[in-house]
C-alpha cells in the first residue's frame, strides 16, 4: 500500500485510477462493438482477436481498480469518502453515474446475447477457438467483478455505498 | 500525517479539446490543474470547499465526470485519445511506486497500451495483441 496522505490518495490513486478505468472502458466499448459486427458478418478470425483484446482490457480494468484503491482504508473512510458526500457533493454519489460504464454494460450484454443466439447458451455449436475466446472474456469479467467486491469490502467492510446510505436516509425520513 | 511529495503530472483536459468545453470550465470550485471539482481531503474535512454544492438534487452523471475529471461521451475522438494518452503516461510514471498484486504492473501497462491502440483505430479494424 503506498497511499500515505489524503491528497495523494485522492488525486494520485483514487482519481487517476478512475481516469485510467475510463480509458479502458472506452476501448472496451469500441472493441465489443467491433466484435458484434464481426460476429454478425461471420468474420470469425477477427472475432477471436477482438475477444482476446476484450479479455485483456477487462484484466486491465481490474488492475485499474487495484491501482485506484492502493491506499489505506482508514484514509478512504476518513478523507476520501467525505469528498463524495454532502456538502461536497449532492447526495447519492455513486459509480452508477459513470455513463461510459453504463454504455460498456449495454455493449457487453448485447454482445453476449448475440453470441448466444448464434451459438447456443453454452456456445455448444461454436467453433472451439470462438468458444475458448468467449470463456476467456467471461473469466476476466468475473475476476473484475470479484475484485470490485473485494475493494468495496476493503474500504467499507460490510458497509453501505453512498447511494444505499442516501436511499436508507430518505426512507427513514418518511 | 506523512507528507507525500507529489511528482506525477496529472494531465488536464485541454480546455478547447472537449465537444462542450464549457462543461469543464464552469462549476463549483473548479480546479484547472485537475480538471475536476476542487476538493482536497483537508478541505473536505474542514467543510471549507469553495462554493456550496446544491443539496436539493441527487448526484448526477456530470457530478461524477467533474469529480473524477473524465470527459463526456460527446468529446471528439481525437481529443479523447489525446487525453487517454496523457492519462496512460501519468499512470506509467506512478506504476512502479504502486503496491499492486504480482504481475499486475506489466499487465496494466500492456493493457493501457492496447487501449490506446484500439482507440486510435479509425472506426473498424482488428487489433493484434
Amino acid at each position: 500500500m503506498t497511499g500515505t496522505d489524503g491528497d495523494f490518495a485522492l488525486n494520485i490513486r483514487w482519481r487517476l485510477g478512475h481516469r485510467a478505468f475510463e480509458v479502458v472502458l472506452a476501448a472496451l466499448i469500441k472493441t465489443l462493438g467491433l466484435a458484434t459486427e464481426q460476429l454478425v458478418a461471420g468474420d470469425y478470425p477477427a472475432l477471436c482477436q477482438s475477444m482476446a483484446t476484450a479479455a485483456q482490457l477487462l484484466a486491465s480494468a481490474t488492475c485499474a481498480m487495484h491501482f485506484a484503491t492502493d491506499f489505506d482504508p482508514d484514509i478512504y473512510r476518513g478523507e476520501v469518502r467525505p469528498t463524495m458526500e454532502p456538502p461536497n457533493m449532492p447526495p447519492g454519489f455513486s459509480g452508477t453515474l459513470n455513463q461510459r460504464h453504463a454504455e460498456f454494460l449495454q455493449r457487453y450484454r448485447s454482445f453476449e446475447t448475440t453470441i448466444k443466439i448464434q451459438f447456443g447458451n453454452q456456445l455448444e455449436t461454436a467453433p472451439a477457438d470462438i468458444s475458448a475466446a468467449w470463456k476467456s472474456v467471461v473469466k476476466m469479467r468475473s475476476k473484475s467483478l470479484a475484485a470490485h467486491g473485494l475493494v468495496c469490502e476493503k474500504f467499507v467492510p460490510g458497509g453501505e455505498s453512498l447511494l444505499e446510505q442516501h436511499v436508507r436516509k430518505e426512507k427513514d425520513k418518511r | 500525517m506523512q507528507t507525500h511529495t507529489q511528482t506525477v503530472a496529472i494531465p488536464e483536459l485541454a480546455p478547447n479539446s472537449a465537444a462542450a468545453p464549457e462543461q469543464f470550465n464552469k462549476g463549483r470550485g473548479h480546479s484547472s490543474a485537475l480538471n475536476c471539482r476542487s476538493v482536497s481531503t483537508t478541505a473536505a474535512k474542514a467543510s471549507e470547499n469553495t462554493e456550496p454544492v446544491p443539496q436539493t438534487r441527487l448526484a448526477a452523471p456530470e457530478d461524477y465526470r467533474e469529480y473524477f475529471g473524465v470527459p463526456p461521451r460527446t468529446m471528439a475522438p481525437a481529443a479523447f485519445n489525446q487525453w487517454a494518452r496523457s492519462i496512460t503516461e501519468a499512470v506509467n510514471s506512478e506504476l512502479d511506486q504502486a503496491a499492486l498484486p504480482t504481475g499486475e504492473r506489466d499487465l496494466f501497462r500492456e493493457g493501457m497500451n492496447v487501449a490506446l491502440m484500439v482507440l486510435s483505430m479509425p472506426g473498424g479494424g482488428t487489433v493484434c495483441i
